[in-house]
Order: structure tokens, then C-alpha cells, then sequence
């Protein structure tokens, strides 16, 4: 298993700078005539959304014609995010308002979904609106792999995060839901994916015909839902990792992280059911109890965390009638 | 544009016929492309001394531009010459590269429906952004300068450093003369700089004599080095200082001391004087020099006045023809010119006898932290005003003779 691991490694690791001729990349595209869509799926990010957007433009559309489309995919936020977002030359979409007879969901799976409906692109891009020091670089990073190299499908990113550790620093890893949940359940159970060093990081890009062909979590179990059927479907070979450096962004409390550590494991008892006919897996209950300390007495406080998934999109007929008619 | 106005650029986006209003569109169609600029640079830190990483990524962006001939040279200095093959004229664009913050200071920058804010953006990373965008924006325009146009963010100009980029620039810049140059600042949209006055800065250190260093907190009660700072800055803005020529002394900083429990070793001020008279601002150097002896001697501590950053008084006329294009180009633009002494680049090209005018870009407000913003809505009319009179530079006889 290392081996396989270890080659893997070696074969579809990549770094940035790997790809910095954006000469050369737009050359490909045009040649395998593709169209590139670039999804950024919000909620109230208005803070950061200006800029990624005034960058991607600026670099990826009216520099070098990489990308054909940049969109963001809303799902209601209050603040004056579409407004940038459209000022800066972005195309916006309020989730809720696309495919609504399929009803709607509340989460960024379900913007990434319908992304697939809206976006006309061959590669989909999805990068989260709320990385403070964003460059271009976290788009063409991924692209370049899918361009490069035609039997890759789908690439995911990973960022240094230096951490320092009693024995010295190590130069990367995961965040801390991906070493205490993601890494020990893969270990046991996909062993073939430990290679990816952030599986839950929230930058990805792939083909249309992989997307539309997998179930989308609509909450926090979709990162991980999306790496499990990628290489069920289509195997490892099929997918590769791109070092991106540095990203900053904010960070969550434990709390937080408890709550979506509680919806990928919804996700994963799911694709146990799937691909490993585990069928005694039964969930009693939604709610995830944590415990508070406050005016010098513990709380429980409860949340209600339930992972709706979206079927693939390809089960959709008005999906179906736009690309495949 | 009415005074009035002009109060508010964020709601006024104004309008024009013909061959002005086709120009500010297509400018305006640049707006990406100017603020991602900025944002990327803004990323690459420049702290005064260390502006290599923020060069080199102008390096990159200038070779990828169409017609742009980059060249830097040991300060760091970002330049950019768009040639005229067919002229042996040159004409500066010029701004400085450095921030006055060190690499700790977050650069990252956030973009607001109608400004963006972040350290460094309005002074003068704006400008920097705008040097590396320009040359597309003649591009779209379809405008080929009758000149070599030589675009020059210069290191070193903050602090100790003292417009040294510039200064180096300017004096090595072989073989043909500069005939003209244009400074441009982020802030503020509307002015229009073409006298400098006369400046100097100083640094002045009170530290304790060696044989004061020794001994208990009792013993040594009677000297202390910021005690000293304390006279020192009591009889420093007792210096009386004309009206006319007008004159000004303003300490800027202030440090010193090393505990709570100790008496202070040493203290240091930072101070910068102004005057329109040359003659004047010598008197006053004495005058600081004399106080530091005095004081020094008095307080049986040892302080040394630094001085460095000496520039003259130095100005074109209201006439000149430089002066007359700016004040044109804005008036017919709708803004209402404000003319200001600067101590900018300016005052290296002026000195240096080059005709020389500083220009603004747009509105907002300065500083090396988050606050600092600009406004995004009057930068297509600052970007115009700038190109407008790069346009007519070569008219006119605003060339150096």
C-alpha cells in the first residue's frame, strides 16, 4: 500500500510554479478547445470577495484568457457581497433561486451543485471566497494538471502550514479535523487516498463529466464525500494535488470544528454503506451535544447538523436538457 | 465639476462628449486590471532598504508588457521605459516604491464596493500599480507618446532613506537628459505640486555618559536621558521661527527609556523643519546644533544631532508651460486645481533643474495601517488627467530648454 501510496505521491504532486506560464496553459486550453468556468460559492464575504474577484479578472480573463466565466454561487447572504461581486465582473446567482423545483438547501455543496447548472464551463474551479491574501495562483495551479495531463480529472489543493510540533516544524499537513477524523478513518478504511495532504481544503478543480456524475453533500461532508466517489469512480491515478503555498483565511473554534467534524462523519457512514456494504451503521439522532462552561456551569448545547446530499447532477432532467441534449 | 462636487467623488462619475468621454470609458474599462495590480503588489512587501521582492515582481509585470523595456539597478529600482524609437526626448513618470512600515504590517488589501482599504494603499502603492498598468491603458487608447516615457518606482524614500532611488536615478541616468518628469501620488486628485521648500530632518540622541551609567537609581537621579529629550524638545520649540518666510519645526517621533525601575541610558527625537527660505533653514540648523550643545552640557549628557535629507528651495513659475498644461487638463476636467508646496520625488527633479509638477490620483486618506484607503469612483478621472497631460507634454515647450 505505501508503494502505491508513495508513487502516487510522486506522479500527481504538483507545485504552483509548475504552472506559471499562463501563455502556454491558455495555448492548451484553445488547442483542446475547453471553456473554463471559476466558481466562488458565498455567504456574506464581502470583506474578501472584491478582491478575489478584481484578481482573478484582472490575471486570469483580461491578461491571459484562461477563464471564461467567473461566477459566485450565493446562498443568501445579507451583506453586500453579490453587489462587489457583480461590480468587479463577476456573474452572480442566488442558489435558491436555480433549479427551485428540486427545492433548496442551505450549504456550500448545494452551491457547488448547482454551479454545475449555471457555469457552462469543461473544468469547473471552485475557490472559497474567504482567503484574505488570494491570488491567481489558486486557480491556475489547479488547472494546470487537467490541462497538462489528459488522464487527470480532478486536482485538489494543498497550502504550507508550517506546525510546530516537540520534535521541530513540520513543513506541512493537514488542519485539525482532516489529523484527528479524515486521516485515521481513511488509514482504515480508503488507505489509498492518505496521499492527499488536505483533503478537506476548499479548493478543487475538475471536469464537468467527473462532477456531474457524483452525489454532492450539501454541508460540511462534501470535501470528503467528493474525494471518496472520485476514486471509487475513477480511480487515484484519476486525481493529483497541487501545493498552493501560503493561505490564509480565518480560523474556527473547536466548537466549530466538533460541528463539522459531526457532518463528515454523516458522509462517511454514508460511503461506508456504499463501498463497503457496512450496512449496520444506524444513526440515531442529528443533534451533536457539546458541552459549555458558562457562569461556572457546564451547558449542553445542541446543534442539529443533518447532511442532505444531492444526487448526482446528471439525474437532473433540466441538467440534462441544457448539456446533454 | 462644481466645487461642491467635487466634496463627494463617490457619487459623481461625470460624463463627456466626443474624444474625452471615449478615453475615460476605455480607462475605465482598466479598472480591473489597475486594482489587481495593486492587490499583488501590495503582497510583495517593499519596507524602505528592502524593496528587492517588490522590484522584481515589477521586473516581471514591465518584460510581460507590450513595448515596456525593463531595468533595475542595485538600489532596486523598478523601471519601465516605453521608447519612442524616433525621439531622443525622455520625459520621467515617477513614484517611489518603498512603504513606511516594516514586512510585520499586514500588506493584504480588501476591496469594498467603492474603496479599497489596506496599509500603504493610498501612499503611494496606488501610484506603483498605476506605473504598471499604464502602459496598457495607452495601448487601449491607441496614444504612442512622442518620447520616450521612462516610468521609475524608486527605492529608498521613506525614512534614513532619503529619496536615495530617485536621487541615484536621476544623476546616473546616461546619456540623454530628462527633459520633463511628472511625480504622481495616490492623494489627492486636484492637486497640483510644482514648488518644494526648504527641508531638513534630524535625528537627535541623548544618551547618558559612561561615567553616569554606574551606580544605583539614588545615586544617579539628578541625569536621565529622556529628562534631557524633555529640555531639549522645551527649547527647540522655543526657537522663534518667522512668519515670513514662512517656517515650521515639527518633532515627528519620540522613543526612549528601557524600564519602568531604571533611569532612561538613552532617548532619541525625530524632527523635521520647513521653510520657503534657504537662508533661514541654514540659521535654524545652527540654532539646533547650539541647543544640543547647551543642553547637553548642562544635563551632562551627550547629545548628537544627526542631520541628513537637506533639500533647497526649488520651483517652476505659474507660467510655465508644464504648470499651464496640469492646470488646464484639470480645469478642463471639471476639478478645480490646488496648488500646494510637496517635498515628493518632486523635489530631486526640481533640484536637479528637470521642470517638474506633482500630480494626485484620487481621494481617500493616508497612513500605514488598515484605514488607509482610497476611492475607487475618481481614479478613471485621475488615470485621464494623467494621460491627458502626458499627451501634451511634448507641446507647448514644457521641456527643459
Amino acid at each position: 500500500m505505501n508503494e502505491i501510496i508513495a508513487r502516487w505521491v510522486k506522479e500527481r504532486t504538483f507545485h504552483h510554479r509548475q504552472f506559471s506560464d499562463l501563455k502556454r496553459l491558455v495555448e492548451l486550453k484553445q488547442q483542446r478547445r475547453l471553456k473554463i468556468s471559476l466558481c466562488f460559492p458565498t455567504l456574506n464575504e464581502e470583506k474578501t470577495i472584491g478582491k478575489s474577484i478584481v484578481v482573478m479578472k484582472s490575471e486570469l480573463m483580461d491578461r491571459y484568457p484562461l477563464v471564461d466565466e467567473i461566477a459566485v454561487v450565493d446562498s443568501g447572504s445579507t451583506d453586500k457581497t453579490r453587489i462587489i461581486a457583480e461590480k468587479f465582473g463577476a456573474i452572480t446567482f442566488a442558489a435558491a433561486d436555480c433549479l427551485s423545483a428540486t427545492g433548496d438547501y442551505k450549504g456550500k455543496g448545494e452551491n457547488l451543485w448547482k454551479a454545475l447548472y449555471l457555469l457552462n464551463g469543461d473544468i469547473i474551479v471552485y475557490v472559497d471566497a474567504d482567503i484574505s491574501n488570494i491570488h491567481h495562483r489558486f486557480v491556475y495551479g489547479l488547472i494546470g494538471p487537467l490541462l497538462e495531463q489528459e488522464e487527470i480529472k480532478f486536482v485538489k489543493a494543498f497550502y504550507n502550514r508550517p506546525f510546530q510540533t516537540p520534535d521541530g516544524v513540520i513543513p506541512a499537513g493537514g488542519g485539525r479535523v482532516t489529523e484527528i477524523l479524515i486521516r485515521p478513518l481513511f488509514s482504515q478504511f480508503f488507505p489509498e487516498l492518505i496521499g492527499i495532504v488536505q483533503p478537506l481544503s476548499g479548493e478543487y478543480a475538475g471536469y464537468r463529466e467527473v462532477f456531474e456524475q457524483i452525489p454532492f453533500p450539501i454541508g460540511y461532508g462534501v470535501e470528503t464525500g467528493m474525494l471518496i466517489d472520485i476514486f471509487q469512480k475513477w480511480g487515484l491515478n484519476a486525481m493529483a494535488q497541487t501545493n498552493l503555498d501560503l493561505r490564509v483565511h480565518r480560523n474556527q473554534s473547536v466548537a466549530a470544528l466538533g460541528r463539522m467534524a459531526f457532518g463528515i462523519l454523516q458522509t462517511f457512514w454514508d460511503r461506508l454503506r456504499c463501498y463497503h456494504g457496512v450496512d449496520h451503521v444506524k444513526l440515531d439522532s442529528f443533534i451533536l451535544r457539546q458541552m459549555q462552561l458558562k457562569d461556572e456551569e457546564l451547558k449542553i448545547v445542541e446543534s442539529e447538523i443533518q447532511e442532505h446530499e444531492r444526487p448526482p447532477i446528471m439525474t437532473i432532467e433540466d441538467y440534462r436538457k441544457k448539456f446533454h441534449s | 465639476m462644481t466645487g461642491a462636487a467635487m466634496q463627494d467623488f463617490n457619487s459623481y462619475c461625470p460624463s463627456f462628449d466626443g474624444e474625452t468621454g471615449r478615453q475615460l470609458e476605455i480607462i475605465r474599462g482598466c479598472r480591473e486590471l489597475l486594482l489587481g495590480n495593486l492587490a499583488l503588489l501590495a503582497e510583495a512587501a517593499a519596507p524602505t532598504f528592502d524593496e528587492k521582492a517588490r522590484a522584481e515582481f515589477m521586473m516581471e509585470r514591465f518584460s510581460e508588457a507590450a513595448g515596456v523595456d525593463p531595468q533595475t539597478d542595485l538600489l532596486h529600482n523598478a523601471i519601465g521605459i516605453l521608447r519612442n524609437e524616433n525621439s531622443t526626448r525622455n520625459v520621467l513618470l515617477t513614484t517611489h516604491l518603498d512603504n513606511a512600515f516594516d514586512a510585520d504590517t499586514n500588506p493584504a488589501i480588501s476591496i469594498t464596493e467603492d474603496q479599497v482599504f489596506g496599509a500603504g494603499v493610498a501612499d503611494d502603492n496606488l501610484s506603483v500599480a498605476v506605473l504598471l498598468t499604464l502602459p496598457e491603458i495607452l495601448n487601449r487608447l491607441d496614444i504612442k507618446l512622442n518620447y520616450n516615457l521612462i516610468m521609475v518606482a524608486a527605492a529608498r524614500f521613506h525614512h534614513r532613506g532619503d529619496y536615495e532611488g530617485i536621487r541615484t536615478f536621476v544623476r546616473g541616468f546616461p546619456p540623454a537628459k530628462i527633459d520633463a518628469a511628472v511625480n504622481i501620488n495616490g492623494l489627492t486628485l486636484g492637486n497640483i505640486n510644482y514648488f518644494t521648500l526648504s527641508r531638513i530632518r534630524c535625528d537627535i540622541k541623548c544618551a547618558l555618559l559612561d561615567s553616569e551609567r554606574v551606580g544605583n537609581v539614588i545615586r544617579m537621579a539628578g541625569g536621565s536621558a529622556v529628562l534631557t529629550l524633555n529640555e531639549l524638545m522645551d527649547n527647540l520649540y522655543r526657537i522663534p521661527l518667522p512668519r515670513k518666510p514662512r517656517t515650521l519645526l515639527n518633532i515627528g517621533m519620540i522613543s526612549g527609556g528601557e524600564r519602568y525601575s531604571t533611569i532612561s541610558q538613552e532617548a532619541e527625537l525625530k524632527l523635521e523643519a520647513l521653510s520657503e527660505d534657504n537662508g533661514v533653514m541654514d540659521r535654524l540648523i545652527d540654532e539646533i546644533r547650539n541647543i544640543c550643545i547647551d543642553v547637553g552640557a548642562r544635563h551632562n549628557v551627550r547629545v548628537t544631532p544627526e542631520f541628513f535629507g537637506r533639500h533647497t528651495v526649488a520651483s517652476l513659475s505659474s507660467g510655465h508651460p508644464l504648470v499651464k498644461i496640469a492646470v488646464d487638463t484639470l480645469q478642463r476636467l471639471g476639478i478645480e486645481p490646488k496648488v500646494e508646496y510637496t517635498n515628493s520625488q518632486m523635489a530631486v527633479t526640481l533640484a536637479e533643474g528637470i521642470p517638474s509638477v506633482n500630480l494626485g490620483l484620487t481621494t481617500g486618506s493616508g497612513g500605514p495601517n488598515s484605514h488607509s484607503h482610497i476611492d475607487i469612483a475618481p481614479l478613471g478621472l485621475g488615470l485621464l488627467q494623467l494621460v491627458t497631460i502626458l499627451q501634451a507634454i511634448d507641446k507647448n515647450g514644457a521641456f527643459r530648454p
